[in-house]
């Protein structure tokens, strides 16, 4: 307890205050932008702070961090452009929401659930960590296979209203997902010859494309026309009976994207799109997902920030990376001389509170900031498209070029625009090939990694525990619909 | 996509026909005296995108290659094809020398294979920035408590190794481990990191993991790795008690390097001033901290004659490996 | 019309060109590199994208064969300014290539307001020029990232 007292001390200091309030506020821009996201951001600071004392250096970064993953969402909800991978299940329902003028509700809730599951995962991460940090170890390929598998079995009921649609689409994002080089082989495929290929498609710009792109052509077929509904609602935030409505939505997706975060080879994206289907499984509004559920945004933004004090578990713990952007700060804590593993639990007790504090803290701030200026924000939603959709073009064509500094990236950006056009004019959905394409590499290279590992035999996937349970919570959501039918089914022709 | 290749090689010729006209116009001026130089801000290309472990090494460089040089430093990253990509950048700019590479024995294995559009000869070495010895490290549970232990069951069936890419650095380190101790040929398991390597080394999915010493440091405190050896001549001051590859008899040298250098074309004063500017910034404090606390070795930090040398033998050791392996016709 | 009214000519269209795409991409699958013996010890490079291919191929027949699906109506032609933005973001790859991305994305910004019926130039300017300076600042002031200068540019740069 000392501890916990020494380090809220250091965290009082107005010079620590400034670094999390500045943290935070730049974490909010730079997540929001596409083309800049939390961990470029931190790898440029990163030499800044090796000028800072270690806990200073620690509050800055894991409140941009924390905030980071938040700002993802106002973008995506606002202009349908996610401003980070992790926020694009975000959009699926937080731009139809927008679109029909609770751009101020959705904000809201965003706000709301992403602090709820932030600030629960930084709770698990101080009471729980080096526990929690050995459950690492537990998962080879073998494991993350059958994740992926179970992240995937429900590809066929997200999206669209056809699961024949909804897993052709899946199937070609995980296609999609084999360009570049084959961790196991070494070979290269579909990259013909391009650099711009080789370590894969870039997820930035697929993501804009689909969404931003396709929505500006489709924009463009109302041009001019006059967008009442959006003048009409006035911009509210959310009541508290949304609030009541997403409590499940937000407490499973805590716990949910806090355990996908602690697991290194996870990041915020896959914890928010699994907790985007487990939204839509155990909600009793299903036919609002896509069409702007609320919901659909509560879970996967209290899943990508309670990704983030998951993250910070393993990293702090063992020393091993939870995210790219927990892998920086982990470089900057071990220039600072912090040798992180399950003894630094015990041997800095006050600098891990600061962690935690600042963490905290940052959750909190950005609550207060997104309730504050949601109002403000959500006016983004009034400009006139004539103006709006213009710029997020170009905001899209700079966003996508930054990260690579590479024109190759913007064509990409263009390709996907129209496959997104596409999709709609022909009934798909973006979701499920989103969810192929984040999850179809750690199928394909965990399946070759276990067979290496079984030395082929495929048999060998079941005496791994936790593979088996996997496999069956699997087929048990596989099963589940068809049984609930043949259950009512039976209980009509009882009665 | 088209083949941007050869236009980036008509440009540079053309760049660098201007770059010499340049010269001499200057020549005016008594006995030619040399243009300043650094004259604008100086490039460096790497392959690593932001934050990974190169590019951060590039970072600490620059914290003090301001002052050392007097002029503005600036990363570019040119992601892809194992480092084609920044190869195919650095040669599509003037070679006056404003445009240097922070490299990996990664970009040598990529001009072998020609994949990229510079060759071998072209690639000249400034300053080592830093030298990572590899071991082989197995986890907690395993029965091999010794080298002699691992080399003894690796003579009677195929260990399982876990790597960091095929082809790649830990691949040929791995393969020429096992050769020079006469052990079967070894079951390759890739992984996408260091921190994967780990985790299966501990959990035992994996009987052997390559790693570096910052990499498992957590672990190897906390005992759930072993350490059994490692691939250099020396052993590292961190870990005085694991022995050496020269202690167990075997005469090889595997360590991650990463280092400076540029493209062939760029004047010797200039080439010496990039030496000296950059030795100078790598012995600024911050950079020292940085390779103490990453546990890189303490004489990371060489000149262009031994970087040279290295790189060089790494080039004709590698050339080797991948013909034995069929990468390379 | 030959079609039955249960099967939807659009769903044809959609499986036929889907199919198409998988027999091109599956084309392509022969002509990676071969893996050495040496290192085949596991599954090889272009089995798990044949597989893929496999199930978007079936989903396709399925929609062909109008199973699992509701049958589509053709949808309305597409709006002809649908085409033409799209020959503004083309456009706007060819200038950048030219001009360089800044005055590029100024002018876009202007052009594509204005064939969406904006009809104030001024405003459409002073939006435009806000949007430049703003990402300017942030990407390449703050974050020292470099933009494609452009032809025209560099020639009297």
């Amino acid at each position: 307890m000392d501890a916990f007292f020494a380090g809220m001390g250091v965290l009082l200091d107005p010079y620590m205050l400034f670094l999390v309030f500045a943290g935070t506020v730049l974490g909010i821009v730079v997540g929001a932008l596409p083309g800049i996201s939390g961990s470029t951001t931190t790898a440029l600071l990163l030499p800044l702070t090796i000028a800072m004392t270690p806990a200073a250096a620690i509050a800055f970064l894991g409140s941009l961090y924390c905030a980071a993953n938040f700002g993802g969402s106002i973008t995506a909800i606002l202009i349908n452009t996610p401003g980070d991978p992790s926020a694009s299940a975000t959009a699926f329902d937080g731009y139809p929401m927008a679109a029909r003028g609770e751009a101020g509700k959705a904000l809201g809730i965003s706000a709301v659930a992403s602090a709820i599951g932030g600030i629960f995962s930084v709770f698990v991460l101080i009471v729980a960590a080096p526990l929690l940090a050995r459950m690492a170890y537990q998962f080879g390929p073998p494991e993350y296979f059958a994740l992926a598998v179970f992240g995937l079995s429900m590809v066929a009921a997200i999206g669209g209203d056809s699961p024949v649609k909804n897993l052709l689409a899946a199937a070609l994002g995980v296609l999609l997902a084999t360009v570049g080089l084959d961790l196991t082989t070494g070979v290269e495929r579909f990259t013909f010859g391009a650099y711009a290929l080789s370590d894969g498609i870039e997820f930035i710009p697929v993501l804009v494309g689909l969404f931003a792109i396709s929505e500006l052509l489709e924009q463009a077929a109302q041009h001019g026309a006059v967008q009442s509904y959006i003048k009409l609602k006035k911009v509210e935030l959310p009541t508290l009976a949304d609030f009541r409505k997403c409590a499940k939505a937000i407490s499973l997706s805590s716990v949910i994207g806090t355990f996908i975060g602690v697991l290194p080879a996870l990041g915020a994206t896959t914890a928010a799109l699994i907790c985007y289907n487990e939204t839509r499984r155990w909600s009793k509004h299903k036919e609002e997902f896509g069409r702007g559920a609320i919901e659909g945004v509560a879970g996967p933004e209290a899943a990508n920030n309670a990704a983030v004090g998951g993250a910070m578990v393993p990293t702090l713990a063992l020393g091993i990376p939870g995210s790219t952007t927990s892998a920086i700060i982990l470089a900057g804590l071990i220039i600072q001389g912090i040798r992180p593993g399950p003894h630094l639990f015990t041997e800095q007790p006050t600098l891990l509170y600061v962690v935690f504090g600042s963490m905290f803290a940052a959750n909190l701030l950005y609550l207060v900031m997104g309730l504050g200026m949601a109002k403000l924000f959500a006016r983004i939603a009034l400009i006139p498209a004539t103006y709006l959709w213009p710029a997020v073009f170009v905001l899209s064509v700079v966003g996508s070029y930054a990260p690579n500094q590479s024109m190759f990236d913007v064509w990409v950006m263009l390709a996907a625009g129209v496959v997104g056009f596409l999709f709609r004019r022909y009934g798909f959905s973006p979701a499920p090939l989103i969810m192929g394409l984040v999850l179809g590499k750690l199928v394909e290279e965990t399946l070759k990694q276990s067979l290496l590992i079984f030395d082929r035999n495929w048999l060998m996937f079941l005496t791994r525990p936790v593979v088996v349970v996997l496999f069956a919570i699997t087929a048990a959501g596989l099963a589940a619909p068809a049984l609930l039918r043949l259950w009512r089914f039976w209980r009509a022709s009882a009665a | 996509m088209p083949t941007k290749t050869p236009t980036h090689i008509r440009l540079t010729r053309r760049a660098f026909a201007a770059g010499s006209a340049a010269a001499a116009g200057l020549a005016w001026s008594p006995l030619g005296a040399q243009e300043k130089f650094p004259s604008k801000t100086i490039e460096v290309v790497t392959h690593a995108g932001v934050g990974g472990g190169t590019d951060i090494t590039g970072r600490m460089m620059m914290v003090h290659a301001p002052e050392a040089f007097g002029t503005e430093f600036a990363i570019v990253n040119k992601v892809g094809g194992s480092g084609a990509a920044a190869l195919a950048y650095a040669a599509s700019r003037p070679r006056d020398g404003h445009t240097i590479l922070l490299i990996t024995q990664t970009h040598l294995l990529t001009v072998m294979q020609g994949k990229a559009p510079v060759k071998y000869d072209e690639i000249v070495g400034l300053a080592r920035a830093t030298d990572d010895p590899q071991f082989l490290m197995v986890g907690k549970s395993s029965p091999l408590k010794t080298a002699q232990e691992m080399i003894a069951a690796g003579k009677t069936k195929a260990l399982k190794f876990g790597v960091t890419q095929l082809g790649g650095v830990d691949h040929l380190a791995v393969l020429g481990f096992a050769k020079k101790a006469g052990m079967q040929a070894p079951t390759i398991v890739p992984f996408r990191g260091g921190g994967d390597i780990v985790i299966n080394t501990v959990s035992a999915n994996v009987d052997v993991g390559i790693l570096n010493y910052a990499e498992a440091e957590s672990q190897l405190k906390a005992g759930d790795v072993r350490a059994l050896v490692t691939l250099t001549p020396k052993r590292l001051a961190p870990l005085p008690d694991v022995p050496s590859a020269k202690d167990i008899g075997l005469d090889i040298n595997y360590s991650t390097v990463r280092g400076f250098v540029t493209l062939k074309g760029v004047a010797d004063d200039r080439l010496k001033a990039l030496e000296d500017g950059l030795l100078k910034a790598m012995k600024g404090q911050m950079y020292a901290t940085y390779i103490e606390r990453s546990g890189q070795s303490a004489d990371s930090v060489v000149g262009r004659g031994p970087w040279q040398a290295q790189l060089d033998g790494f080039y004709n050791e590698g050339q080797a490996a991948l013909k034995e392996i069929g990468l390379l016709k | 019309m030959t079609v039955p009214g249960w099967r939807s000519r659009t769903d044809l269209l959609v499986a036929a060109v889907i199919l198409a795409f998988c027999a091109i991409v599956y084309g392509l699958t022969y002509r990676f590199d071969a893996v050495p013996v040496a290192l085949m010890d596991g599954l090889g490079a272009e089995l798990f994208p044949r597989l893929v291919l496999g199930v978007v191929a079936l989903m396709a027949v399925l929609i062909a064969l109008g199973i699992g699906i509701t049958p589509m109506a053709a949808p309305p032609p597409v709006h002809p300014m649908v085409w033409m933005t799209g020959g503004a973001m083309l456009a706007f790859m060819v200038a950048v290539e030219v001009i360089g991305l800044w005055p590029t994305a100024f002018l876009f910004v202007v052009g594509l307001g204005w064939l969406w019926g904006e009809r104030s130039l001024l405003r459409l300017a002073l939006s435009a020029a806000g949007l430049c300076a703003v990402l300017y600042l942030l990407f390449v002031r703050l974050l020292g990232g470099t933009f494609p200068k452009g032809l025209l540019t560099s020639l009297w740069s």
